[in-house]
């Protein structure tokens, strides 16, 4: 049976129009000055907002839905650039070969520190506390030696979020989910 | 939507259509709600993000505006719940004797009987301030109460968007009759007595 919240609802939502109990009156009233107001509000404009588009992409990349930006500009290098690139790494990679290099410096943790190259180290290491963060992992930055780092507790087990966007950076997941990473500059 | 199902590069020509397309529509829903235009724009970008996100489920066999609508809302009434928590209002709970006076005074009620201007007026202003004390206090319950005057919404759609059993719902709902006699008890003794 419909008691005064059933008769109220119904009427509210436009149906029985000719229900005579007072419920439904007020419940109807109610709903033609929702409408009035609502058709007195400015209508919607479809407009087109470069700045706002661009916060909407920046936002979709940093919850995983498109590739980091970055991917995109190494893209669009040139092939001689790349080549360029190329060579430089090597020439790197020689000569730390030739060095005799320290241990890898650990800070309260038998984990080795992770090391990635970027040509914007710093801009690199922002975007990934960003996208750590935006994912729910408490990300911290630090510096060494003028290196900057990444520094963050990565839950267990590794979820998928957090695993695309250490892939899309070409970052190998911490064995014990412990992430300590550092970014040399990437020699031109 | 064909876009977001396949992914790949098409995903962020995709993204600003859909920007283009239903950003002025959901803004206004959201400014309803939440009357800051920066907390608006934030929500509908979140909306956009979860539209994404839910692609696989949507149905093409619905419409477009009423899937994003929901999921949009649901945003609205998520943000609208971290601050605050509901509290069960019985009728006559907070309501000054004056007040209690003119919903009782209801049973007499006539149909709205402004038939001039001025009166329309008048009973316009009236709604528009009971209705800002109603957003303001129980924003939730307000809200409800215009999608469903403004989308005939079912029990079962409204369940839905928030997240209640049948049973809940129905108490919801009741709680939104309620507070509506509360907060818009001025109007409706402007609207009912005085014809």
């Amino acid at each position: 049976m419909r008691d005064d919240d059933d008769i109220w609802f119904d009427s509210l939502a436009g149906g029985k129009a000719d229900e005579p109990e007072k419920t439904a009156k007020a419940a109807r009233a109610i709903r033609a000055a929702i409408l009035t107001r609502i058709a007195a509000e400015e209508s919607p404009v479809s407009d087109q907002n470069a700045q706002r588009e661009s916060e909407l992409i920046n936002r979709a990349r940093a919850a995983g839905l498109l590739p980091a930006a970055r991917t995109a500009r190494y893209r669009r290098l040139p092939a001689y650039l790349a080549a360029a690139a190329i060579a430089g790494l090597a020439v790197t990679v020689t000569l730390q070969m030739r060095t005799e290099s320290p241990a890898p410096v650990t800070r309260g943790s038998y984990s080795s520190i992770a090391r990635i190259h970027d040509e914007h180290p710093k801009e690199l290491q922002q975007q990934l506390i960003r996208e750590l963060k935006s994912v729910g992992v408490q990300a911290r930055g630090y510096e060494s030696f003028g290196r900057p780092g990444v520094d963050a507790d990565l839950p267990i087990p590794l979820p998928s979020a957090v695993r695309e966007i250490l892939a899309r950076h070409g970052i190998t997941p911490p064995k014990d989910n412990v992430l300590q990473l550092e970014i040399d500059a990437a020699t031109p | 939507m064909n876009a977001c199902r396949e992914g790949g590069r098409q995903i962020e020509g995709a993204l600003r259509s859909l920007d283009r397309a239903y950003f002025g529509l959901l803004q206004r829903d959201c400014l309803r709600a939440v009357r800051d235009p920066d907390t608006a724009r934030d929500l509908v970008q979140e909306t956009f993000i979860k539209v994404w996100q839910r692609c696989a489920t949507f149905r093409g066999d619905s419409e477009l505006l009423p899937w994003i609508r929901s999921i949009c809302r649901r945003a609205i009434l998520d943000r609208l719940r971290q601050p605050q928590r509901e509290v069960p209002l019985e009728l006559e709970a907070g309501m000054t004797p004056e007040t209690q006076a003119r919903v009782a005074e209801l049973s007499m009620e006539q149909v709205p009987a402004a038939d001039d201007a001025v009166k329309q007026r008048q009973l316009a202003a009236c709604f528009e301030r009971c209705w800002d004390k109603f957003m303001e206090s129980s924003p939730e319950h307000a809200l409800v109460i215009s999608w469903i005057a403004e989308d005939n919404l079912s029990h079962e759609q409204i369940a839905a968007l928030l997240g209640r059993s049948p049973g809940a719902t129905r108490e919801f709902i009741s709680q939104c009759r309620k507070r509506a006699r509360l907060y818009l008890a001025d109007w409706y003794a402007l609207a009912f007595l005085e014809g």
